[in-house]
């Protein structure tokens, strides 16, 4: 086979293998997390990672019958203590995704996950962190999954923001109580920070 | 033509203020920094330095209507929640309420529940910041460094209510080592452009409609405040367990 051929059969044949081995909705809802194909969350890099759980994500169904879209990464083969921030966003349309997120092991079991009540509001995000110290060496994934008793519920968030009211060439500024209604959804988009713990360098 | 360089320091805030009619909030300046329990697990003892205040108890309109007015309006407005700030300042400490207490007294109790021992150290803060060069406490595994920016009660507009707000700094310190095991910011009631500070809703219990209803009534007033630093060391006491 000729170079020039290889070089143009190679994309294709590189899209055609990652619709085959990437985990999707299509699967079906299944009890176990399909980890397949999972990119690696690299550690202390200065960008973050943006995850998208949409409609075509993967499926897990949960012991109570409820159904959780989930993504997975691979975590980086440690090093030193690190800790993940998980951040939901808000979409424009005020929907939170409702994240549960927690830590697996080489089978894909999860070994721990981050309470809830240490999930806090930043604004409109929602955050938290999880730590990956030497003892958590079990750890192989990360994975981050819309938690079914909290979707569809709403979070008010109120703001006291200025706002400015214009009429021709004059505009009038007053301030107002910016009422948010987050409702929490199975689908949004996350944010990764993965960064070494400073704390112990 | 207004020379600038010869008016008094003093005064130039007061010139832009009404020039602009803007008023920032300063959030304090935490950078985030989880706390790895797993990993610190030495800290057992907690001294709690004495907390930074920033300033006196604020009643403020963050965009009052009276910023609509070109130059004076912004100077009344000023005069206006200044006279009123000092009033509730007068009130509350009939009350027998104040800042650096209340706030010591809500991170001892929270610390305390979260199962460290606490102590208190005392400090002379010349500044709200966070302190710059730690001294040696060798009684102590680490020390609770927190500061306040804002309180009061502050009304979005002149037409919403006054609610209890308080920005607050805190950071954990290595005694021996002097490394910050946890830094972050909290703000209670948010303001405007909060940053990365954990947001927290200040409680309905405690808004008043009119600036009068708050003064009619010192003693929930002070309550209002009070839950406020409350609800700050609860969130702080589950993050560093």
């Amino acid at each position: 086979m000729s170079l020039r051929r290889l070089f143009a059969i190679l994309p294709l044949a590189a899209l055609v293998s990652a619709c085959e081995t990437l985990p999707s909705r299509a699967d079906g809802c299944l009890a176990e997390f399909n980890p397949r194909g999972a990119k690696t969350l690299k550690v202390n890099r200065s960008s973050s990672w943006n995850l998208r759980i949409y409609e075509d994500a993967p499926c897990r169904k949960n012991a109570d019958g409820s159904e959780s879209s989930y993504q997975i990464l691979a975590l980086d083969e440690y090093e030193q203590p690190y800790y993940v921030q998980v951040l939901s966003l808000t979409s424009r349309d005020r929907e939170l995704f409702a994240p549960v997120v927690a830590a697996l092991d080489a089978d894909a079991r999860v070994t721990r996950w981050i309470p809830s009540e240490r999930w806090v509001y930043r604004g409109d995000r929602l955050t938290a962190s999880l730590f990956f110290n030497a003892e958590n060496a079990r750890d192989r994934y990360l994975v981050v999954m819309s938690n079914p008793l909290k979707v569809g519920q709403t979070v008010k968030q109120r703001l006291q923001e200025q706002e400015r009211t214009s009429l021709l060439i004059a505009s009038w500024y007053g301030g107002d109580d910016r009422e948010l209604n987050l409702k929490l959804t199975r689908y949004g988009q996350v944010q990764l920070k993965a960064r070494r713990d400073p704390s112990v360098e | 033509m207004l020379r600038i360089h010869r008016l008094p320091r003093c005064l130039l805030p007061l010139l832009l203020l009404a020039i602009t009619g803007c008023v920032s909030y300063q959030v304090p300046d935490a950078d985030y920094q989880p706390f790895n329990r797993a990993l610190h697990q030495h800290v057992r003892h907690i001294g709690i330095l004495t907390p930074g205040v920033a300033e006196d108890l604020q009643v403020r309109i963050v965009n009052p209507a009276e910023n609509n007015l070109p130059l004076l309006g912004p100077l009344v407005a000023e005069g206006v929640a200044a006279s009123r700030s000092s009033r509730l300042e007068a009130l509350t400490a009939q009350q027998g309420f104040r800042q650096g207490p209340t706030m010591l007294d809500s991170l001892r109790k929270t610390l305390e529940r979260a199962g460290y021992t606490v102590s208190h150290i005392e400090l002379d803060r010349p500044e709200a910041r966070f302190v710059r060069r730690y001294q040696d406490y060798p009684a102590v595994d680490a020390l609770l460094d927190a500061y306040g920016t804002h309180a009061g009660y502050y009304a979005a507009g002149s037409s919403t209510p006054f609610r209890p707000t308080v920005f607050m700094g805190v950071r954990l310190v290595d005694a021996r080592t002097r490394t910050v095991l946890f830094s972050d910011s909290f703000v209670y009631n948010p303001i405007g452009d909060t940053g990365d500070a954990i947001t927290l809703q200040a409680d309905a219990a405690y808004a008043f409609t009119f600036y009068d209803d708050l003064e009619a009534a010192p003693d929930k007033a002070v309550e209002g405040l009070k839950q406020g630093y409350q609800a700050i060391a609860d969130k702080l006491g589950v993050l560093l367990r």
